[in-house]
């Protein structure tokens, strides 16, 4: 309870609600407006009318959770001047990377938006391809820079402290940190894996409900093809950024992993599948374990050492029970689209998933629909796990949390936190009502031929 | 390189004044539009009002982003002291935008138009008051000590940043009207034009007892306009306000097809150098200044390089979408998805 009465705390639980609401909608905006643009490639290709009528169906979505994703992330860009204002006086390097990524890569998005979504009629197909490439490579980019400063407070190199300020000696390093590349890759690919399981529960819902059955096998089988890449690539890139926590940060890893006790040479350390921490004693109540996975995952080898979180000062120790099990989360979810892709593509090769058979794979289309939510469950649990993971540090290892947070008084953001919570809660369950709502509708058929003649402007 | 460096600061203070008037031109319109939409006669208009912005919006919104996003990047230290002072009202804005954002999006989708016009014009509304109090509360001044902020969290609330609340919120309606009128035909653009015109007597009056204010009263810490270094240079943009006023009028009177709206953006400008001009090298009054707010100088160097490469091709793609979006709404299918 003590929390509540706490102004640094119910900063760090506005800013984790802010983070949480605006990345539930930002994932989906990354992936669908690539999807959208292969849409319309293959239409320009092909000429079949069909893409061009999925490219019209997702922009009517992608439209609706854009809007609220923009609206939901703007107070975080302020937040670091309203609740961490000495952090944003202390550290100059993630200001500027947060003002490039606005100039970058949120204008590029926003400035071809309109023409992407309203500009059919009123520019050639040329140029509204070039505008949809556009908002794609704006939503890239904005992954990219937002990944940059963020890896850079988990990993901060390039720089040095002077008189109580961060320095950048050398941005070179600042910007390619070691745990930039992996962490970038990580989310993008989430983003792109998140949208495709949606559009592929989507479609697989209208297939299910014999609805426009022809049209949606097609964007299911869109979803599936990118699926069977997507879905290895995601467990690899994963694993290679869980050694690179393991170098960087030893004591998230400890705390993602409940492991306490550094193995004794020649001994390997086990992996924990499911545990009861007890911080207070630095044990685990109970533990089911896999002899030596710990040390083979990390280390390639059955014996190598793993650090445990008694090795560090008991202050140094991130809270361990929201380390581990939202971790978790994210692991079996990675692994459960890796077994739905290779179940599909299993299906897809005793041909199954031609349009007409295809409505009878229930199960199939069932597990589909179940991924979305699964996938959004698997980027929430990921970065809970970053951010708290990295506690009691906001920049690893140079500045803390408690020491960055402006002196506000409780009450007022108190009062924030739980208007932010109102309107967020509101706006969402709007968004999931109109959502359904054009769901429910199907494709506008006005929509679903190109016009006749493109006015070329 | 070391000399060109003190000029820095400078070249920052400039972009930010640019993006700051870039960011009330282009959503000035939106959001006293979506003011002056409270007033509508019925839902049709009201969605000929919500469509005639819809395509464009999202990047005028961003100019904020930008604005943001810059002045942490490059004076980290006013960013966190003015964010700090100016949390309430933040906060406000943001709940503001929020509504006024996502009813522009809902509202073509919803069986509920009525709610999210509502939602449109109130959100507009609590958006532009809070940056009324935002830009009152940082001319009434900040106290900072050690970088920090050292005010009251209710400072904010006075009667001088009331009235430049009052005065913004005419400004952007003179804006809204004037660009719905350069959008719209018959009865619905000669009422936006009324409006329009006595928005702008409002504005007149507001802005005359802002600056009185400024000069005979002190700020907190002890500041008017005479006591800044280029306080006086805000009387020099008197004439040419004053003859942007009277050509304003004029447009009005003569129900011209584009003028009251680019009278408008102009006075907004001239009103933008003002400000500027007095409060130079002035970040946050009353002592601030951007020398002493400013980020590192490898910083700036960052930030100027990918500033001033990237300003102009943005404003190059805006101008470009704005132009595929000209004439009057709703000839393109612009609530046609």
């Amino acid at each position: 309870m003590d929390a509540l009465f706490d102004s640094v705390m119910l900063s760090r639980l506005q800013l984790a609600a802010m983070a949480m609401v605006h990345i539930s909608f930002s994932v989906l905006t990354v992936g669908a407006a690539l999807f959208i643009a292969v849409m319309e490639g293959l239409w320009l290709k092909t000429k079949d009318p069909a893409w061009y009528g999925h490219a019209r169906f997702w922009s009517r979505l992608l439209l609706l959770n854009f809007g609220i994703g923009v609206v939901t992330g703007l107070p975080l860009e302020f937040a670091f001047g309203n609740n961490w204002a000495p952090f944003a006086a202390k550290s100059a390097f993630f200001g500027e990377i947060l003002g490039t990524e606005t100039l970058a890569a949120f204008m590029l998005e926003a400035g071809f938006l309109g023409v992407m979504v309203f500009g059919w009629n009123r520019v050639s197909p040329k140029l509204h391809f070039f505008s949809t490439c556009m908002v794609v490579l704006g939503s890239a980019l904005s992954v990219f820079w937002i990944m940059v400063a963020n890896s850079w407070m988990q990993s901060p190199a390039g720089v040095t402290l002077d008189g109580g300020r961060i320095i950048v000696t050398d941005f070179r390093e600042a910007i390619f940190n070691p745990d930039m590349v992996f962490s970038t890759a990580h989310m993008y690919v989430a983003c792109l894996q998140t949208s495709f399981l949606v559009v592929g529960g989507i479609s697989a819902w209208y297939v299910l409900k014999g609805r426009h059955t022809a049209f949606f096998a097609r964007s299911f089988q869109a979803a599936l093809i990118a699926s069977l890449v997507i879905a290895p690539l995601q467990v690899w890139i994963g694993d290679e950024n869980g050694r690179e926590v393991a170098n960087l940060q030893p004591t998230k890893l400890a705390a993602m992993e409940a492991h306490w006790e550094t193995n004794p040479e020649g001994q390997g350390a086990s992996w924990i599948i499911a545990a009861w921490p007890d911080e207070a004693n630095q044990r685990n109540l109970w533990a089911v374990e896999v002899p030596y996975a710990l040390s083979l995952l990390l280390t390639h080898s059955p014996t190598g050492e793993v650090k445990g979180l008694k090795d560090f000062p008991k202050d140094l120790h991130p809270p361990i029970l929201m380390t581990f099990y939202p971790f978790r989360v994210m692991v079996f979810a990675g692994f459960a689209f890796l077994g739905l892709a290779l179940w599909t593509g299993w299906r897809w090769k005793k041909g199954a998933l031609v349009a007409d058979r295809l409505p009878g794979e229930t199960w199939l289309l069932r597990a589909w629909m179940a991924a979305g939510p699964l996938a959004w469950a698997a980027v929430e649990g990921g970065w809970v796990t970053r951010e708290v993971g990295r506690q009691p540090w906001l920049v690893y290892g140079l500045v803390r949390t408690s020491e960055a947070a402006t002196p506000l008084p409780a009450g007022t953001v108190a009062a924030s936190l739980a208007g932010y919570l109102v309107v967020a809660g509101l706006l969402t369950a709007a968004f999931v009502a109109l959502t359904g709502r054009v769901l429910a509708r199907g494709p506008d058929p006005s929509t679903l031929e190109p016009p006749q003649a493109p006015a070329a402007h | 390189m070391e000399t060109l460096q003190i000029y820095l600061p400078d070249y920052f203070f400039l972009a930010l004044g640019l993006i700051l008037f870039l960011y009330m031109a282009t959503d000035g319109y939106n959001l006293g539009l979506g003011i002056f939409s409270l007033a509508a006669r019925h839902e049709e208009e009201r969605g000929l009002m919500i469509g005639s912005i819809a395509p464009t919006w999202h990047a005028s919104q961003t100019w904020l982003v930008i604005l943001g996003g810059l002045l942490f990047g490059a004076f980290p230290v006013a960013y966190g002291v003015a964010m700090s002072a100016l949390y309430i009202p933040v906060m406000l804005m943001l709940a503001g935008l929020a509504f006024r954002g996502t009813a522009i999006e809902f509202y073509h989708e919803s069986p509920r138009r009525a709610r999210w016009g509502l939602a449109f014009g109130l959100g507009s509304l609590a958006a532009t008051l809070a940056q009324g109090f935002i830009l009152g509360g940082l001319l009434s001044g900040m106290p900072v000590v050690e970088r920090q902020f050292a005010g009251g969290f209710g400072d904010w609330l006075n009667p001088f940043s009331l009235l430049v609340a009052a005065g913004g919120t005419a400004g952007f309606v003179l804006l809204g009207t004037t660009y719905l009128a350069m959008k719209t035909d018959g009865e619905l653009r000669h009422r936006a034009l009324k409006t329009g015109a006595m928005a702008a007597w409002a504005v007149l009056a507001g802005l005359s007892m802002i600056l009185l204010w400024m000069t005979l009263q002190q700020g907190r810490g002890g500041f008017s306009l005479l006591s800044l270094r280029q306080g006086h240079y805000i009387y020099l943009t008197l004439p040419i306000f004053l003859f942007e006023f009277a050509m304003l009028q004029r447009s009005l009177k003569r129900e011209e097809q584009d003028r009251p709206f680019q009278w408008s953006v102009l006075l907004f400008l001239t009103l933008v150098v003002g400000i500027a001009a007095a409060l130079y090298p002035t970040a946050v009054p009353p002592g601030l200044s951007i020398f002493d707010a400013a980020a590192p100088p490898r910083s700036l160097w960052f930030l100027f390089a990918v500033s001033a490469v990237l300003l102009p091709v943005m404003l190059a793609y805006n101008a470009w979408q704005c132009l595929v979006f000209r004439g009057k709404a709703g000839q393109g299918g612009e609530s046609n998805y």
